[in-house]
This record gives C-alpha cells, sequence and structure tokens, in this order.
C-alpha cells in the first residue's frame, strides 16, 4: 500500500508540473510543437538525456549485468557517452540552425526540402513511424510489468499501462513541448538520483563492495571480467547502436526547441557524466544480485533489480523505485507521441490538406488542435495494442535501432555533403528497408542474432549498405542545383558568388 | 584599436578549420579508438575496488567530459548562430 501511496505522490507530481507549463503556452502551432525554441541550457540536458534512457537503462541494464557481467557496461554505456553527444556536436547544432532558419517542426519537412521530394518526404515519415512504434509498445508494456512486479501482483498489468497513459495524455496534450521538456527535467532528475540512492543503500545492505564483489567473484568469477561474453565483435557493431539518435524524431524535436547554439554546449560536455550517473548503479547492482539471484536466467534476469529491493528495502524505496521505471519510462514515451503528434499535424494535415480540398493554411488554433487530438489517438492506440502484444515485443528495441542507425547515413550527407542527391537517399533508404527486412525475417526469433553467426550484428551491414549506397548513387546522379543548395550551405555560395 | 584576429565568415555548415580546432578533431579520433580496450578482454584485476573493465570505462566516460569540453571551448561552431541565419522564421519555407 506505501508503494502505491508513493507512485500516486509521484504522478500527482508529475501532473502537476505539466499543468503549470501550460500557464507559459502562447497559443501557437510553434509553441506547441517546439515550445517557440525557447528551451535552455538544464532543461535540454535533462529533455535530451531522459528521452534517450528508457526503462532499459534501469531495469535492461541490470539484466544484462547480471547476465553477463560488467562488460555491459562497455558494451552500451561507454560508447554511448562520447557517440551521442557527438551526433548532438554534428548533427544536432546544425539541424537546430536549419530548423530555425527555415521554420521546420520535423524530420520529414527537413528531408523534403532539402532533397524537393514530397515523397521522399512521405517515405521518411513512414519508415520513422514504423521504427517508433514498437518503442511506445515498450514503454507501455515496460511501465505495467514493473508495477506489477514491485506490488507482487497486487496491480495487473494492464493498469499500470493505462495509468503511465492516461498521465502522458495528460500533459503532453495540455503543456505540449514545454510541458513535457519540464516534466522530463523532473522525471530524468528523480531517476538519477533514485539510481544512486539505491546503489547506496543495497551496498550497505550487502556489507560493502568489496565484500559483495568478493562474494560474486568466488562465485561467478566470469562476471567481473569482459572475456567471451562481449567478443570484440559485438563491441565493434555496438558501437554503431547510438548513430540511431541522429534519426530519432524524439530527439529532433528537442534540438528544435534550444534557445540558442550556446544551448546545447552543456547537454554535449554533461551528457557523459549524465551516463555514469545512471548506468553505473544498474550495471554494479544487477552483477551484485547475483548474491541473492543466482539462479535468474534468460527474461527474468530484468527482474533482478525489482527483487533486490523487495528482499532488502523498505516498501517506501520499492515505491521510489517503481517511481525512477515509470520516470524513465514516461519520459521518453512523452518526447515520442509528441513527435509522432507533431509529424502527423504537420507532415500530413498541414502539409496535404490542400491536395484534399481544404482552402488556405492551417490556423494556429488548428494546428494545436490537431496536435492535442493526435496526441490522444497515439495513445489510444497504443495502449490497446500492448493488451493484445505480447513481451517478446521487448526483442524489438535492437530491431528499432538497427533501422534508425540504418537512417544516419542519411543524416549526415543532408548537413554535411552538398553532392548528396534525391536518388542517393532513396538507394540509402530503399537499402536499409531491404537489408532490415532480410535480417529481421532470420532472425527476429533468435537470441543473441548475429549475421551468419559471425559475432557481426546486422546493425553492422545495414549501416555500411546504407552509406555506400547513398555515396555511390549520389555520385552516379545530376548534383543538386547549386541555388537551391545555397538554401541549406549559404556560406559556400557566398564564397562561390 | 583592437588588436583581436577577426574570425572568418565560414558560413553555417563549414566546420571551424583553425589548428587547435584539427588538433582537437585528431584527439577525438585517437580517444574513441581507447574505447576498444582489448587488453582487458580477459584481465580480472582490480583498479580502485571495481573490475578493471569497470574503472577503465568509467574513467573514460569522465575523460570524455574533458574531451567534450575542449571541443566546445575551442571548436564550437558559433557561426552556425551568425545573425543572418536567425534572420527570420520562414514559415512558408516549413509549410512546403
Amino acid at each position: 500500500m506505501t508503494t502505491l501511496l508513493v507512485l500516486a505522490v509521484y504522478l500527482a507530481g508529475v501532473l502537476s508540473i505539466g499543468l503549470f507549463a501550460h500557464r507559459l503556452f502562447r497559443g501557437t502551432g510553434e509553441d506547441y510543437a517546439v515550445a517557440t525554441r525557447s528551451i535552455g541550457p538544464f532543461v535540454l540536458l535533462m529533455s535530451l538525456f531522459g528521452t534517450h534512457m528508457t526503462a532499459f537503462s534501469l531495469l535492461g541494464a541490470s539484466g544484462e549485468a547480471h547476465r553477463v557481467g560488467v562488460g555491459v557496461f562497455s558494451l552500451m554505456a561507454s560508447s554511448s557517452a562520447i557517440v551521442v553527444p557527438l551526433v548532438f556536436y554534428f548533427i544536432g547544432t546544425r539541424l537546430w540552425a536549419a530548423g530555425k532558419r527555415h521554420g521546420y517542426l520535423t524530420q520529414a519537412q527537413y528531408f523534403r526540402d532539402r532533397f524537393q521530394s514530397d515523397r521522399l518526404g512521405l517515405a521518411l515519415f513512414v519508415v520513422i513511424v514504423a521504427l517508433v512504434v514498437p518503442y511506445l509498445l515498450i514503454g507501455v508494456l515496460g511501465g505495467g510489468l514493473t508495477l506489477t512486479q514491485i506490488t507482487n501482483g497486487l496491480v495487473p498489468s494492464w493498469v499500470g499501462g493505462l495509468v503511465i497513459s492516461i498521465v502522458v495524455v495528460t500533459y503532453v496534450a495540455y503543456g505540449g513541448l514545454r510541458g513535457t521538456a519540464w516534466v522530463n527535467t523532473f522525471q530524468t532528475l528523480v531517476f538519477m538520483i533514485l539510481g544512486a540512492f539505491t546503489l547506496i543503500f543495497l551496498l550497505r545492505q550487502l556489507g560493502g563492495l568489496e565484500s559483495a564483489l568478493a562474494r560474486v567473484g568466488a562465485a561467478r568469477p566470469d562476471l567481473l571480467v569482459r572475456g567471451d561474453a562481449v567478443p570484440i565483435a559485438k563491441l565493434l557493431s555496438y558501437t554503431l547502436v547510438p548513430l540511431s539518435a541522429g534519426m530519432f524524431p524524439h530527439l529532433f524535436t528537442h534540438w528544435l526547441s534550444a534557445k540558442r547554439l550556446d544551448t546545447f554546449k552543456l547537454p554535449i560536455v554533461a551528457y557523459p557524466l549524465c551516463m555514469l550517473v545512471v548506468w553505473v548503479p544498474s550495471v554494479l547492482l544487477g552483477v551484485l544480485g547475483h548474491i541473492d539471484f543466482p539462479d535468474l536466467t534468460g527474461p527474468a534476469s530484468s527482474s533482478v533489480l525489482v527483487r533486490m529491493i523487495a528482499l532488502h528495502a523498505p516498501e517506501v524505496l520499492a515505491g521510489l523505485l517503481g517511481a525512477g521505471v515509470f520516470a524513465a519510462v514516461m519520459s521518453s514515451l512523452d518526447s515520442q507521441v509528441l513527435a509522432l503528434s507533431n509529424m502527423f499535424s504537420h507532415d500530413i494535415v498541414r502539409h496535404y490538406r490542400s491536395s484534399w480540398g481544404f482552402a488556405g493554411a492551417m490556423t494556429d488554433r488548428q494546428q494545436v488542435l490537431a496536435g492535442r487530438l493526435f496526441v490522444i489517438a497515439i495513445v489510444v492506440l497504443t495502449y490497446l495494442l500492448s493488451l493484445v502484444a505480447t513481451t517478446t515485443i521487448f526483442g524489438m528495441a535492437v530491431w528499432s535501432f538497427t533501422g534508425f542507425a540504418g537512417l544516419f547515413p542519411i543524416v549526415v550527407a543532408a548537413v554535411w555533403w552538398r553532392r548528396t542527391t534525391t536518388a542517393g537517399v532513396w538507394a540509402a533508404l530503399g537499402t536499409v528497408v531491404l537489408l532490415w527486412l532480410v535480417f529481421f525475417v532470420d532472425g527476429w526469433n533468435v537470441p543473441g542474432y548475429s549475421v551468419a553467426g559471425t559475432g557481426i550484428l546486422p546493425i553492422v551491414p545495414v549501416v555500411a549498405g546504407s552509406a555506400l549506397a547513398l555515396v555511390v548513387v549520389s555520385l552516379l546522379t545530376r548534383p543538386p542545383e547549386r541555388a537551391h543548395l545555397s538554401r541549406f550551405f549559404p556560406e559556400t555560395a557566398a564564397r562561390r558568388s | 584599436m583592437s588588436t583581436a584576429r577577426r574570425e572568418p565568415d565560414r558560413g553555417p555548415h563549414t566546420a571551424p578549420k583553425s589548428a587547435p580546432s584539427r588538433l582537437l578533431f585528431a584527439l577525438l579520433a585517437v580517444f574513441f579508438l581507447l574505447r576498444y580496450d582489448l587488453w582487458a578482454q580477459s584481465d580480472d584485476s582490480f583498479l580502485l575496488g571495481l573490475p578493471i573493465a569497470f574503472t577503465y570505462h568509467i574513467l573514460y566516460c569522465l575523460a570524455a567530459a574533458v574531451v567534450l569540453f575542449l571541443l566546445v571551448r575551442h571548436a564550437w561552431p558559433s557561426h552556425l548562430d551568425a545573425p543572418e541565419s536567425q534572420a527570420h522564421l520562414d514559415t512558408e519555407d516549413a509549410a512546403r
């Protein structure tokens, strides 16, 4: 009962922040979608980090560490710690500048304009939506299952999913991006602080770090070295996973919300430190979970953190951990829902309304209304799907990352390479879809699937194939017109004139 | 009269090309390769109270923050924020 009370207080706090943010709402479509590009450094850092981290960082990471040991940190955390900030630096800042210059609100708007192709914008829209949907499902399902676990089955998972859905839809629809960013900041602080607190508390319960590691080392020394569990091919493959951040629509939305270019500085520098605060407790506690729960295997290992807290901690801490997991889930779910809602409102309704027989441009009021209706529709649909989806959907996360990383060469070429052609981007997109489908059909139900058993993950050929197709076809086709490029590379045009 | 050298206007999509910037990008490439600690694949020793494979990557994350700080300090693409690049919000563009 105490657990539920703590969770209820937490969710009430989240709703209050989201509703308070509405007081600053300016009533325009741009304010709803990107907070009139007014977000400062700290809120941007917390929004980007909280959006990028999901429940996997708390539960999945500890479960993986329980299975394979400390090598998980080198596999997933340290690669993101350097690659993701570099994506902000090399890609995010450029997209922010283009967005501010031309008033973009979504990725499809940018790519449609950059490559002068309506169909390409539409195709990217379809692919991006298809890749985000599993993510939404994972959030709703993960939140529901966590609530069931920490209440020892008292609350069924559909109730947890429903609660998360109602809270998210309320503050996203009401507060738009500003509400989402503020709530993200609060939630990110919550799961960072609770992660560190949980580590300190459980280490004391286990007799201190040295003693606890010695006990694990005596029983499972393999967990304290990287060893065969993380071979070099896997380590190299995982380097590509964080590239997916470059094409996430929810990160794109947050990039556009930055007030100034300098706003990016803090997120870039502090990102690796935030990774440490969240991932060190997760990985360490996952490994130390072997002391009390040595027999957990497979998907059950993801519950090791929850089980440790249930065993060692009072109900209040269980409630706080539940709040931390909810925070991680909702801080991703809200931004994904808002990004999809923006895409449907602007890339479909606003862009195609004239071809449907509607005259004139959409008013701000209509844009906001469309955004809110899409938020509600997306969350309702996701929740209904979560009722029929199975937990095998969790395996979809890695496939989603693979698809987004495959699209990364497209955004790199768009902001850095003038010679990129529309045909080149089509070739890259087609290659990603084709290779992704081939590998997915072959390995979606194979745990630890790698290309022909080599240890190399599908993400490697998908990214390489995408980049190769883009470069070769671009070079073989007619270069874009200079007049058009001058809108995206104005400095080069100025030098040449 | 100011003796400060005026930075050339490179425009929104050109990375800074000063010598310190080039040095930083080279440092970045080397730093990136340091992530692959092949020597620690089977090393079971401890450093700072933790398994070395774990400690190394914690220190790597801390070093990453330092490298990134140097990057934003000395190779920041401030030309992206130039007045001409934010002169107006072209809402017609967005509606296209």
